[in-house]
């Protein structure tokens, strides 16, 4: 027996098997990061950085009209940050921790942003709150200027503080009520509770949540293009650079300007600021979450909460009403026009091309979260890190920015020594009239959510029982689809809701990417909206909030149905 | 089952090493070990955390790849086989039963990977169910079960693939004290009726004991001893292995003569002869081991050099700390009479029985 171990010893290079259905799913995820991400990115470096680029540099940073719109940005990322943080912790606090009624309406009104079309909000603020203002003008009589920077400031925390929300609502949900026992214990009250042990927990929540607002509120196009007036930002500025002055350099430049700020921020909250936490998820809670029970912070809480809850309420009510009102301002009458045109009319096909391309995308980018959270998670490779933080960029950089780099990058196709490597993917002579480089751009902006979800449920699961899965003979390929999926399904379907509602609602990043065989919805929106025309905008968001809340019922019917996963046998312990 | 005696699910481990990288760190888990796992053997790897008996467990099902080294079951090398072409079956501390199938499908679910027909799988799972005591629990989902229930199933579900080699990772842990022993008694039986080669990791020493037919000690990633149970309870290769196997008394002496397997040594002013450690030679130092057992406390005549400084009640033990000589001991009486209880300060003579103790070498340490 010993002879043949020692053979064995002998052999200088032993033949590591490799498990196909890994390398074939590492393959794909990286082809994909590659064509999709990086690709457009190094277009846009490239063109930014190239000797024609140059004196464009100059100009910028010699002109006080644009370092002003350089300041705007960061003014206007840095002044929603601070608002959208406050509003989703008020919303979260309420939640958690006060014992309130309408906890469900407010709950739901702080989600309603998730499905909201651009422009929808804006739109409807203009109409309440503008020079014509249903309540501004109509009941108020006060003529009031809503475009520029304050306007701007109130739609945008309106439409983003969603994510602060969320956060604070699980990081308060994770807190350990016992911390809170132990300092009352000590003799502490319960506002030296909140000042001493609950506001340092979030610290790190704080600063993630302002920073993720900030990104957002720098990336974002829609509200600067509609409410802007005359303060610009860099977003708007690129967009206009390219679809009004045609000048690709100045977008590419000014895109690689706004990059920097938001890639900053990103990659410091992302490196930086998350590793901080010091709320632990794992642990059994004990004890009782202290409510707040003075009657002054209580109502005073709940006062504020119903106020901004009331608010959502009346701009998604105006949507909606909206569209079924002859001209918002000066005649309300009812009427079905809107509807007629955006139903039967031109909007059709934008409805079916958004429709049709967003459901391609969905299941792609489900997928694809879930087996890069797995890969991250589970599997010990080099370039783990660089996976996860280049699938990440897709919503880290901006979507105008992304949009610019599929512009340089797919517009033509790739050749090398004068053979087609990668044919034209995007513009209106590409293949599929441009859908695919559409359909990426909806799969890249939709990913990073579901990588995250899947993460986060992913280490939550014991990796024991994937194993148990290998040890019992089945390969990694067979452990994900009857192990792994099933069990991070929750993930799962949050990343397909998502990736569906996001890509139906995108605009930055496939603004410049529509063409006549591949219309977008919200393209057409935006032009709906500039040319004044508000009620068939307002029909145009409510078909597409109407499918995605069908889309997202479908969801649940088949991809959520009998969830009997217990999760807890699958914590570790 | 006596090891040796099957001809399948002979496993050898040779120079097996495993490094981590921790940073800048390289930690060495496990370190040049080589063992020979007999089929059908039950075998224990036993130490405390951090010794690398769950990563040796891990290197052996293929979850961890070698980072030098080679194994092999029954004369083929599986050194970097996949886990899951591995003719093994592992049951988990957490159980890791998957919670979204019920407790057949659980059972069923490796049969199922092999493609095997509906018919045949029903048969052999309601088999193995029988056997486990799980009849009429099949259409449960692992959450309504208890946790001796799931830790059967775990078991069931790796048993039904009837692999070559059937590894256990600390699988009693989360069990209460009560069952542990139940399904202690279960394991050994199952696995001897089914002759699988077995490997178990433990820190519970008593679980060792009482599962193994051998047990391999591990410390710091190194084999400190690989023996039946009861050598390495009585006869232990090193001060480590003494004093992680149950409690012992070290007391400094010096070796006087020697004959055969013996050696005689003078320990408070009394000659014994104790079987002594072979590396240990005549006028050498070293250290006498007496289990506390082995220390009988005399209230007769003779020198009185011992007081003691407690004494704990325990039922059907009592333990008393003394001190003798500057030196603390522990002591034992297995069989307490409630008229001959001593009480804390009383003087005492001792009387070490050298069929009990042993002779260890001298290390300079202790």
């Amino acid at each position: 027996m010993l002879a043949t171990t020692s053979k064995h010893k002998n052999k200088l290079f032993h033949k590591i098997s490799i498990d196909k259905g890994l390398v074939i799913g590492l393959i794909i995820i990286i082809l994909f990061l590659l064509i999709a991400i990086l690709f457009p990115l190094i277009k846009i470096l490239g063109t930014a950085i190239s000797k024609e680029a140059i004196p464009y540099f100059v100009h910028y940073f010699k002109s006080s009209v644009y370092l002003g719109i350089i300041w705007n940005t960061i003014k206007l990322g840095l002044v929603v940050g601070f608002f959208g943080t406050a509003l989703g912790f008020l919303f979260a606090y309420v939640q958690v921790r006060t014992n309130v009624p309408c906890k469900r309406f407010m709950h739901l009104m702080a989600l309603m942003p998730i499905i909201s079309p651009p422009f929808a909000v804006a739109t409807a603020a203009i109409e309440l709150f503008g020079r014509s203002g249903l309540i501004t003008y109509e009941l108020l009589g006060i003529r009031y200027n809503i475009y520029g920077f304050t306007g701007l400031t109130g739609v945008l925390v309106l439409s983003l503080f969603t994510v602060a929300y969320m956060n604070f609502q699980g990081m308060l949900r994770a807190l350990d009520p016992s911390l809170d026992e132990a300092a009352t214990n000590m003799g502490a009250t319960k506002w030296d509770v909140f000042r001493t042990v609950t506001i340092p927990m979030l610290i790190p929540g704080i600063a993630s949540s302002f920073l993720l607002l900030f990104v957002e509120a720098i990336a974002d196009l829609a509200n600067p293009l509609v409410l802007g007036g005359d303060f610009t930002v860099l977003a708007s500025r690129v967009y206009i650079a390219i679809a009004g002055e045609y000048d690709v350099f100045a977008g590419a430049v000014l895109s690689l300007i706004l990059l920097i700020p938001s890639l900053t921020v990103f990659i410091l909250q992302k490196y930086w600021v998350s590793r901080k936490s010091v709320v632990s998820v794992t642990g059994k809670p004990s004890g009782r979450t202290m409510i707040v029970t003075n009657p002054f912070v209580r109502w005073g809480l709940f006062i504020l909460a119903m106020f901004f809850s009331c608010l959502i309420l009346l701009i998604y009510g105006t949507i909606l009403v909206g569209a079924f009102t002859k001209l918002f301002g000066i005649n309300y009458s009812f009427t079905l026009e809107h509807f007629k045109y955006v139903i039967f009319g031109l909007g059709s096909q934008a409805i079916m091309d958004t429709s049709k391309m967003s459901l391609i995308a969905t299941p792609i980018a489900g997928l694809l979260g879930m087996l890069i959270a797995w890969l991250v998670v589970r599997k010990h490779f080099i370039g783990r890190g660089i996976l996860d933080f280049i699938s990440m960029l897709g919503i880290a950089v901006p979507g105008t920015v992304l949009g610019i780099g599929y512009l340089l990058a797919f517009n033509n196709p790739v050749i090398v020594n004068s053979k087609v490597i990668l044919p034209s993917l995007a513009g209106g002579t590409a293949i599929a009239g441009g859908m695919i480089a559409l359909i990426l751009a909806y799969i890249v902006r939709s990913v990073p959510a579901g990588v995250r979800s899947g993460i986060s449920s992913l280490q939550q699961i014991d990796p024991s029982i994937e194993e148990a899965s290998i040890s019992l003979g089945a390969n990694n390929t067979t452990t994900f689809w009857k192990v792994t999926l099933p069990l991070i399904r929750p993930a799962f379907l949050t990343g397909l809701v998502y990736s569906f509602a996001r890509s139906m609602t995108s605009l930055s990043a496939v603004i410049f990417l529509s063409t006549p065989e591949a219309k977008v919805m919200t393209s057409q929106i935006l032009n709906e909206v500039d040319a004044g025309r508000f009620g068939n905008a307002f029909a145009y968001c409510d078909m597409l909030i109407l499918i995605v809340l069908i889309v997202i019922g479908i969801l649940y019917l088949v991809v959520g149905k009998s969830m009997v996963v217990n999760q807890n046998l699958g914590v570790s312990s | 089952m006596k090891p040796g005696k099957k001809e399948t699910g002979f496993l050898t481990l040779t120079n097996v090493s495993k490094t981590f990288e921790q940073g800048n760190n390289v930690v060495k888990a496990v370190d040049d070990i080589s063992l020979e796992i007999m089929g059908g053997e039950f075998i224990t790897l036993l130490g405390p955390s951090g010794c690398g008996k769950t990563t040796t467990l891990r290197l052996i099902a293929g979850f961890e790849t070698l980072t030098t080294g080679s194994l092999v079951l029954d004369g083929k090398d599986i050194s970097y086989q996949l886990p899951n072409e591995r003719s093994m079956a592992m049951v988990f501390q957490s159980y890791a039963l998957f919670p979204h199938l019920n407790v057949f499908e659980n059972v069923a679910y490796g049969l199922r990977l092999k493609h095997m027909r509906d018919s045949e799988v029903k048969e052999t799972v309601d088999l193995i169910l029988h056997m486990m005591n799980l009849v009429g629990l099949e259409k449960r989902s692992p959450a309504q079960l208890s946790g001796g229930q799931q830790q059967r199933v775990a078991l069931a579900r790796a048993m039904v693939m009837k692999p070559k080699v059937l590894l256990f990772d600390e699988p009693l842990s989360n069990l209460d004290a009560k069952l542990r022993t139940q399904m202690r008694l279960e394991i050994r039986h199952l696995q001897q009726q089914l002759g699988i080669t077995s490997v178990y990791v433990t820190h519970d020493q008593v679980e060792a004991m009482s599962l193994s037919d051998r047990i391999v000690v591990m410390n710091k990633g190194k084999i400190e001893q690989v023996d039946r149970p009861e050598e390495i309870f009585l006869r232990p290769s090193s001060l480590f292995v003494a004093d992680f196997i149950g409690r012992a008394n070290f007391i400094e002496t010096k070796v006087i003569q020697q004959k055969e397997d013996s050696s005689l040594v003078n320990v408070f002013g009394i000659d014994y002869w104790v079987v002594c450690d072979p590396t240990v030679k005549v006028g050498e130092k070293a250290y006498l081991m007496a289990r506390p057992e082995a220390i009988k406390l005399q209230d007769l005549n003779g020198k009185k050099n011992g007081e003691i400084i407690s004494t704990i009640y325990l039922g059907s033990t009592v333990e008393y700390e003394l001190e003798v000589d500057g030196m603390n001991l522990l002591a034992v009486d297995a069989s307490p009479k409630y008229d001959q209880l001593l009480s804390e300060g009383k003087k005492v003579s001792i009387y070490i029985d050298p069929d009990r103790s042993y002779i260890l070498p001298y290390d300079g340490n202790e």
